[in-house]
Formats: C-alpha cells, structure tokens, sequence
C-alpha cells in the first residue's frame, strides 16, 4: 500500500478550494432557522441580538412580554446563539479502500480532510477516527480552529489501509465504545462489509449513539462492473479470499444487478433514518463533491 | 489421397505453441477485487465444478485443434481420388442447340446458364499445370478458347459463349474436339448438354457427357413453312405444325401475322399423341413478312419455339417481246397480264439476242436461230424451223382434244374455239401435243425445262382466223405461259428450334451413357476442390469457437 504523503494528497489548489467552500457554507449557514436544527448542545453561550415582530407560528415563549407592556405590541426576543458542535469524522480505513485507481483512501482523506476544515472554519469541535485498525480505532482527538488544520493534515497524511478483514460494525463498536460526545458524524468509506447485513448492522450502531449520521460513499467506477470476460480467480483484497469465477455476459448481468440491489438497500436505509448519504466514484473532484455536500444539506450546521 | 503441397503439413509444428499456450493459460489470471460480497450470491453458477471446468477448456483445445489441422489440409492442397496429380487436358463442348434455351420454370436459369455455370466452376477448378479447350456446338461449331492454362483467357472466352440454337452441329463439334484432343495425350472430351441431340448423333465412349436440364413440359412450333403456288403464284401457301409434349395442355391459341398485323387466328386443339397442323393460303403478289404466334401458353419450359417468322419474295416481272404488226387483242391480253412488262417491234426489228428471261412471241413471222434457245411462242407461222414442219392446211378444224391437266392449259376452254382454218404441222421431234383436232396438232411445243435449252410453243392457227382472242381462255392461256416463266419460288421454311418432341424427352432416358460416367452426372458441388470444402468448414468452426467463447463456454 503507498503512503501518500501530505503535500502531495493536499496540494495548494485543494486548500485554495477549500476556503472558497468555507465562505459558502458560512453563508449557507446565515440563512438556516434555528428552529431546523436537531442537534444536542451543550455549555452555549447566549446574548441578545435584536426583537422582530411576533408572527404566528412563533413559539410564545420568546415573546417579551415586558417589552408588550411598554409597547403594546408582540415581539420577539431574538438571541445570538453559538453552537459548540462536535463533528465526528469517521475515515473507513479498511483493506478493500485501498482498491482503486486513484486509491479510494486516498480521495476519502481528501474529502476528509475538507469536511474538517469546514468544521474548523466554522469553530465546531471536529474529531478524526480511523476506523479498521484490528487493535482499535485509531483518533485524533476533538480540536477547534482554523489554525488547527495543519495538524488535522499531517494526521491524515500520516494514515494508511488497515490489513485484514474486520467486520464494520466491531470497527464502529469499537469507536462507540470511546464514549464520544453526541454531534454530527461524517462517515466516509465504501461501506463494503464483511457480509451483505454488515454495513446495515454498523449504522445502526451510530444512531443507537443518537449521533447525526451522515454518510460519503465513495466508489471506484470498476467496482460497478464485473470487468472482462474470462476465468478468473478473484481475491478479496481485505480477507484474502479467493473464488474461482468465469465471468460470462450473463454473470456480468447478474452483478450489475446484485451491485445495484445493495446500493438500492443502503440508500434506503439511509433515506429511512433520514441519514443524508452521497454516493461518489473517485473520477469527481473533492471540492465539486464537498459543494454537494453543503448544498445537499445534513452535513452543514 | 494426393496432396499437390505437401510442405503444408509441417504448419502442423504450430500446435505446439498451442499447446504450449494451453497449458500455460491452464494457470488463471488472477484479480483483485475490493469485496467478494456481491460475488458469493452468484456462487451456484460462477464457481463451476471441476469436472466441467476441466472439460470446457478441453473442449476449447480440441477446437482449436481442429481448426489448425482443417487450415493445414487446405492448404496442402489435396486430391481426391477420383482426380489425378497429373496434369489433366480438358475440352469442353457446350451444346448451343434451341433446347439448352429451356427453362424449368420462371426465373430459374435456362440449361444454358446452368451450363456455362457448369463450365466455369470447372474453370475455377483448374490447376496451373492443367489445360483446357471450349468449343460450342454451332453449325459450323466455333473454337472459344483453345488450350489454355489461363483461367482468366477461358473465363473471357466463356463470356462470349452464346447459344446459336442449332442443334445439328453437336456432331462436327465432337469432331472438332476429338481434333483439339489429338494433339494432347489423355484429353478428356465432355459435353455439357442436356442430351437433345439428333437421333444420328452418337457420343462415343472416350466423350464424357454432363447433363444439364430436366425433363420439362413444353408446346412449340415446329414447323413453318411456305412457298407461292407453282401455278398461281399470286398465291402464298403457308403450313404451320404445333406440337406439345404434355398429354393434355390447356387450350391455347395460334395467331398469324402478315406484316405485322395480325390476319387469322386458331385454336389449337391437340389429338392425342399427333401434333396440330394448319394451312393457309394468302394472295400477295408483293413481298410478305409472315409470323406464327403461340398464345395462351401454360406450362411451357421453351420460349425460343413460340413463334416462327418467313420471308416470301414478290413476283418477278416477266418481260414480253411481241414480234408483230399490231395486233389490238394481243396487246390488250398482254396489257391485263400482271407483272409483264411487254413491247411490240416489227419482223425486221428484232434483236440479235434475246433478253434473259423473256418471252419472245412471233406471229406470222419464224423465229431467228439466235431464238432457239429462248422461250419463245408462235403463232402460226408461216415456215419451218425447229419447231416442225407446215403440211398444209385444214379447214374449219375443231379441238376435238386438249390436256386438260396440262399447265399451260389450266382453267382453259379450248374445245369451245371456233377456227375458221388452221395449219397442218408436222412437230418436231420430242415435241408434246397439248390440243389436236383429229389427229391435227394445234397447240403444241417443246416446253419442260431439261437437258435441251429449246422451249417454244406453237398456236397451228391465226388469231384472225378464230374466235380465241374473243374468249377469256386467251388471256388465261397468255397468262399461264407467263407464269410458267416466273423463276420457281423456293418454299420459305422458319428455322424451327427442331422437333418439339424431342426437347421435352427427359435427358436421363440416355441412362445408359449417365451411368457409364459417373463424374458427369455429379452435381455441381461435387466438383468443388477439397481445399474449399476444408476452408469451409474450418471457417464453420471458427464460428462455433467464437460463440462458445463469447458465451464463456470454451476459454
């Protein structure tokens, strides 16, 4: 497995990307209502920015009732409140992400790598995990600022594949079991488990933590098909497995649908848990896939 | 089996790297994929059992095989049994005759397209070192190609084979090719015919003989003919003969045109076994252009038999010296006489020589000796000459007899002629009497045509002496003087395909001939070289490889 080192996985037009990102998902941010937002928040300071007009629909408990004794006239008391958001960045660091060309974990240390300068951007609470390490997860711990980017980068950088098979859902028990404060999670891996139930077993693990789930897929676009024809032996990069196949049209056939039959099942899911969930191959660019991300809505607060 | 390039067997060594390949593929490619998890639900019938894993890639090697040894077999080249490695020097006789122009049915090729077919597979067929000659049978046969090795030189030479429709030269062709053959030892000879030939005609033993054609119904013309009548020949007689080979055929209709317009019609009706016959008698006295038309026609294999054309020519005009003072009657009989173009001269103005093919007649007046030879008449001369000798003279004869089925006499009245007086004459010798009265010639001459150049006739009495000239039998006996003169018109005949029997005889009935050669009464196909056969079904194969691979069948 190549290291790639953090120069080269960051280049400076990424970075260059990533603040014409945070601008948008600042702006994005100004124009959310506060009564959309789910999230747990904890330790919030709160300070008195402006009245507005009651309007119906309001909730009656910010009217300022003295201000209608002085003015005869229902207002609302409205507040700057700051949110101390804890972001949890899980990166799928198992064997089968290092499949692809480019690598898929390399493009999910880039996407990564943009979501936590975002949150940072944003002074949210972002915390890294590497999800796939036999002996745990390994993390960086919560930090907050834009001038902890660099050190976020060089964690990333520093990260590699996983050898050998380990089921999802332990990975994800694994990190729960860290006890981490409830935010928003960002998952990004392939989601290919150890069997077909495992992924499903996994998120539901994340929202019994009654985390945000939000999910990055990301693809190899030869992952969809079942290649060229012929007898092959097929092993699994992960476990090692090895299954001797002759791939004929009508096999080729039969993938493609059992492919699309479980990307059908995760969205589902997904959709069902109302866990906002993108599907990506390497081919499209991080920023144009991050621009999606923040107008897509869930993986922005 | 004879192989003409043997070396072609060493391109066997080339299963070797095959293999080689084989067994070096034997171990699979291996690939790497993220996840088997969308593999293993299809694992009933990807992961095959070894048993047909084994069996489908030696399925594969077999084919592949095969097909290399069908592809070294053709191109050594080889021979069949029945063909010898040594040069072979072949002429080819294509029957032209009219029923090679037969078809089997509509838009099937006529027998002489299959035979030229025939001809050029057996073109493609040829050897560098093997020869070959083509003649088709005509009358007088002709020489498409001699010997050749080209393939191109008797391709061409084929292209302007073309059938003439005579059958009668299939006899002078074989003669011809026995010829060319001479001159090549072991030429074989073969005819491509469909066996309608001439009852005489004989195909020998060292003639090979390829039927083309089956037995095929067919209603036809065959004969047509026509001529004038010798004794009016104002009058064209036409005579027409249908013939079918079927034992019932639809009714159907024949048409006779005259100068292109169309003048009769009948319905033919056939007896059974007997063709059908019909005559017809026309009055032209110009040129006509006659054409006999089959109409209504079902079932019929021969189009070239439907319709038969003849040319009769116009009557020939006669010229007439009359030698006389004038004479009203005479000139006026001379006058309604068609096609004679007649003058008077006077006895001192006759010519020195007669005008060919003339008529001279001389009243009162002896013929000069440079007359003797031409057709001349007299009337009643006054001297002797080779004509006879004058006795004296008889009063008021009567015709007490005339040869009634004499020409010159035909639908003549003579015995009613009242003669005041005529001549006795003594006839020369070999002259024939046609009147007499008691015993006394008065029409007589010497007037057939044979070995003596002379024809004259003599009248024993003058014009003014009787009552002929007053008669119609004058000009009636004036007129068939005349036209005994006329040149004798040769029958007009159609040149008919031949007997319509004999075009629709099956060809297999000369079994005997077929049988004793075996190689001409092959199809077409059999004849095509075993490196075709061998290509092809290497070819089939490659085919039957491609699909299974592509099915995954074979590797």
């Amino acid at each position: 497995m190549n290291a790639v080192g953090s120069d080269t996985l960051f280049d400076a037009d990424f970075l260059r990307r990533l603040d014409s990102l945070s601008l948008l998902a600042r702006t994005l941010r100004r124009g959310a209502q506060r009564a959309e937002r789910r999230s747990v928040q904890r330790g919030a300071s709160v300070e008195f920015a402006e009245y507005r007009p009651f309007v119906a629909g309001d909730d009656y408990k910010y009217i300022d009732w003295n201000a209608f004794a002085r003015w005869r006239q229902l207002v609302l008391k409205l507040f700057v409140e700051e949110e101390d958001l804890h972001v949890h960045l899980l990166l799928d660091g198992s064997a089968s992400m290092t499949w692809g060309t480019p690598r898929k974990f390399d493009y999910a240390r880039r996407v990564v790598a943009g979501i936590a300068y975002l949150g940072l951007a944003n002074l949210d609470r972002v915390s890294l995990t590497l999800l796939g390490s036999p002996a745990g997860a390994e993390m960086l711990p919560a930090t907050r600022g834009r001038h902890r980017f660099l050190h976020v980068l060089r964690w990333l950088g520093s990260r590699e594949v996983q050898s050998g098979p380990r089921p999802l859902e332990d990975s994800v028990r694994g990190w729960t079991a860290t006890r981490p404060r409830r935010g928003l999670v960002i998952w990004v891996g392939d989601f290919w488990g150890t069997d077909a139930e495992d992924a499903f077993r996994a998120l539901d693990r994340l929202r019994y933590g009654r985390h945000d789930v939000a999910l990055i897929q990301v693809r190899d676009p030869g992952e969809a098909e079942a290649g060229t024809p012929g007898e092959f032996e097929l092993e699994d990069v992960e476990s090692g497995t090895v299954r001797r196949v002759v791939i004929s049209p009508q096999m080729a056939r039969a993938y493609r649908e059992r492919f699309d039959q479980y990307q059908d099942s995760l969205q589902a899911a997904t959709r069902r848990h109302q866990m906002p969930m993108l599907a990506v191959d390497t081919r499209l660019d991080v920023g144009d896939l991050l621009q999606r991300a923040l107008l897509t809505g869930g993986f922005v607060r | 089996m004879t192989f003409l390039f043997p070396g072609a067997a060493a391109l066997l060594a080339l299963a070797i790297p095959i293999i080689g390949f084989y067994l070096i593929r034997t171990r699979l490619e291996r690939r790497t994929v993220s996840t088997l998890l969308f593999w293993d639900p299809l694992a009933v019938s990807a992961y095959q059992t070894a048993l047909w894993r084994r069996l489908r890639r030696w399925l594969s090697l077999l084919l592949q095989l095969l097909l290399l040894a069908l592809l070294v077999l053709a191109l050594s080249q080889p021979l069949p049994p029945w063909q010898t490695p040594e040069p072979a020097s072949t002429v080819f006789v294509l029957d032209g005759s009219a029923s090679m122009l037969a078809r089997e049915g509509k838009g099937k090729p006529s027998r002489w397209e299959s035979g030229r077919e025939l001809v050029r597979s057996r073109i493609a067929q040829l050897r560098p070192f093997d020869r070959m000659a083509i003649l088709e049978s005509g009358n007088p046969p002709r020489i498409l190609s001699g010997w050749t090795s080209s393939r191109r030189t008797l391709d061409e030479a084929l292209k302007t084979a073309v059938a003439t429709g005579d059958g009668s030269g299939i006899a002078s062709a074989v003669d011809l090719a026995r010829q060319i053959a001479s001159t090549q030892k072991g030429t074989r000879i073969e005819i491509v015919s469909d066996r309608v030939w001439p009852d005489a005609f004989k195909a020998g033993n060292e003639v090979s003989v390829t039927t083309v054609g089956r037995p095929a119904p067919n209603v036809g013309i065959t004969a047509f003919s026509g001529r004038r009548s010798p004794a009016q020949p104002g009058e064209i007689a036409l005579s027409g003969e249908v013939a079918s080979t079927g034992a019932a055929t639809s009714p159907l209709s024949v048409e006779l045109h005259r100068d292109g317009r169309l003048i009769d019609v009948q319905s033919v009706v056939f007896e059974a076994g007997k063709p059908w016959r019909h005559e017809w008698t026309v009055r032209s006295d110009d040129a006509a252009k006659f054409e006999l038309r089959l109409t209504e026609l079902f079932d019929d294999a021969l189009d070239v038999d439907n319709a038969a054309a003849l040319e009769i020519g116009p009557l020939t005009t006669i010229p007439v010296l009359l030698v006389s003072d004038p004479e009203p009657f005479l000139e006026a009989a001379l006058e309604s006489l068609p096609r004679v173009a007649w003058r008077r001269v006077g006895a001192s103005e006759v010519p020195a020589d007669p005008e060919p093919g003339s008529l001279t007649i001389f009243r009162k007046t002896a013929a000069p000796d440079a007359y003797a030879a031409a057709p001349i008449l007299l009337l009643n001369p006054s001297d002797p000459g080779f004509w006879g000798t004058p006795l004296g003279a008889v009063d008021r004869p009567l015709v007490s007899e005339f040869d009634k089925n004499s020409p010159l006499l035909r639908h003549t009245a003579m015995a009613s002629i009242r003669l005041d007086s005529a001549t006795k004459w003594k006839p020369a010798a070999g002259a024939t009497v046609s009147a007499e009265s008691f015993g006394d010639p008065l029409f007589f001459g010497r007037w057939e045509a044979g070995s003596d150049p002379r024809r004259w006739l003599l009248l024993a009495f003058d014009l003014d002496s009787s009552d002929l000239v007053l008669r119609t039998t004058f000009p009636i006996l004036l007129g068939n003087v005349v036209d005994s003169l006329r040149p004798s018109v040769s029958p007009a005949v159609n040149r008919a395909p031949g007997v319509v029997e004999t075009l629709l005889v099956a060809a297999s009935a000369d079994a005997t001939d077929a049988a004793a050669q075996p190689a001409a009464a092959a199809p077409v196909w059999a004849f095509l070289p075993l490196w075709w056969w061998a290509v092809m079904v290497a070819a089939a194969l490659f085919a039957v490889e491609w699909s299974l691979f592509n099915r995954r069948i074979t590797e």
